[in-house]
């Protein structure tokens, strides 16, 4: 039996599907085999990423927050850009309290509160278990300690770490 | 098998999608920020692999490129990179994680998001990347 059906998108038009084959053949029990393993290939992709809108001092700010198998990458942004790109990482120590690096990849050099930032975030990483580098890319319209403090605050919010 | 997952209901557009090709998977992340692109590229792992950055620049036809984190301009994905700014005309970061031994997996993996870029619109008409091309040799 040939079903001419669209290319199914979800889990839930897989189920559907699969009851649209119960209903014209009661053999679909091969199929409801496999069920389990197309629901696996839908859901395959191995990136996990979280999207949020916020309003930082009345600036409309979006965040995206993927993560990877050997980073995690924050995205904040005001302006509609990366902006400034820095990396984080935490620095183990055998015995000791961890230290963290945080190092400017692109952008601006002269402003400290944005790696106080990426510092607070990796720190957050690393206090919940984490031990993945960040990539944090903040592309902010005004640079004030308030601001700042809100973007951590957001981004501790969505965490997906 | 192929899977899709764009929507632009929440915050910035964003596409992701897998595709399987030479006994490999590939994923890709796609997301549009205002004349600028962050694109993942990645062969069978989900790890974040070599980044880079690239821009076109005003006074030459060759967009510039940087390496930002692991790997030189000799690696996997650099002239990627250098492709997809030349392309679109937009600042690029690419974070590309795919074998450095296999030009095929890399030459499909590029075909396919630029086939993907064109559904999102975000290639330039192939008049003018055909000019950009031609004066690049």
């Amino acid at each position: 039996m040939i079903v001419d059906l669209p290319r199914p998108n979800s889990q839930e038009d897989v189920l559907v599907l699969l009851n649209a084959l119960e209903a014209q053949d009661e053999n679909v029990s091969d199929f409801r085999g496999t069920k389990n393993s197309l629901i696996r290939i839908m859901d395959s992709f191995p990136v996990k990423s979280k999207r949020a809108t916020a309003d930082i001092q009345g600036v409309q700010t979006e965040l995206v927050l993927s993560g990877y198998d050997d980073s995690i990458l924050v995205l904040v942004t005001q302006i509609g850009k990366m902006g400034t790109l820095l990396h984080a990482k935490k620095e183990e120590i055998y015995g000791g309290t961890p230290t963290f690096s945080v190092n400017i990849l692109m952008g601006k050099r002269d402003e400290p509160l944005l790696q106080a930032c990426a510092r607070q975030v990796i720190e957050d990483i690393s206090n919940s278990g984490g031990s993945r580098p960040l990539i944090l890319s903040l592309g902010l319209k005004d640079h004030s300690p308030e601001t700042l403090k809100s973007v951590v605050q957001l981004i501790v919010a969505n965490k997906i770490w | 098998m192929e899977s899709d997952s764009s929507s632009e209901s929440v915050g910035l557009p964003l596409s992701e999608f897998s595709d399987e090709a030479h006994d490999s998977t590939f994923h890709f992340q796609i997301l549009k920020l205002t004349d600028q692109l962050y694109i993942w590229v990645s062969c069978n792992s989900a790890r974040l692999g070599h980044l880079f950055a690239s821009y076109p620049l005003p006074f030459d036809k060759i967009p510039s490129l940087t390496s930002l984190l692991g790997g030189g301009p000799d690696n996997t994905g650099a002239s990627m990179a250098r492709r997809l700014a030349m392309k679109t005309g937009w600042s690029i970061i690419l974070a590309a994680n795919l074998p450095s031994n296999s030009p095929t997996l890399e030459a499909y993996a590029e075909r396919r998001l630029f086939q993907e870029l064109r559904t999102l619109g975000y290639v330039k008409s192939s008049a003018d990347h055909q000019q950009l091309t031609a004066s690049a040799q």
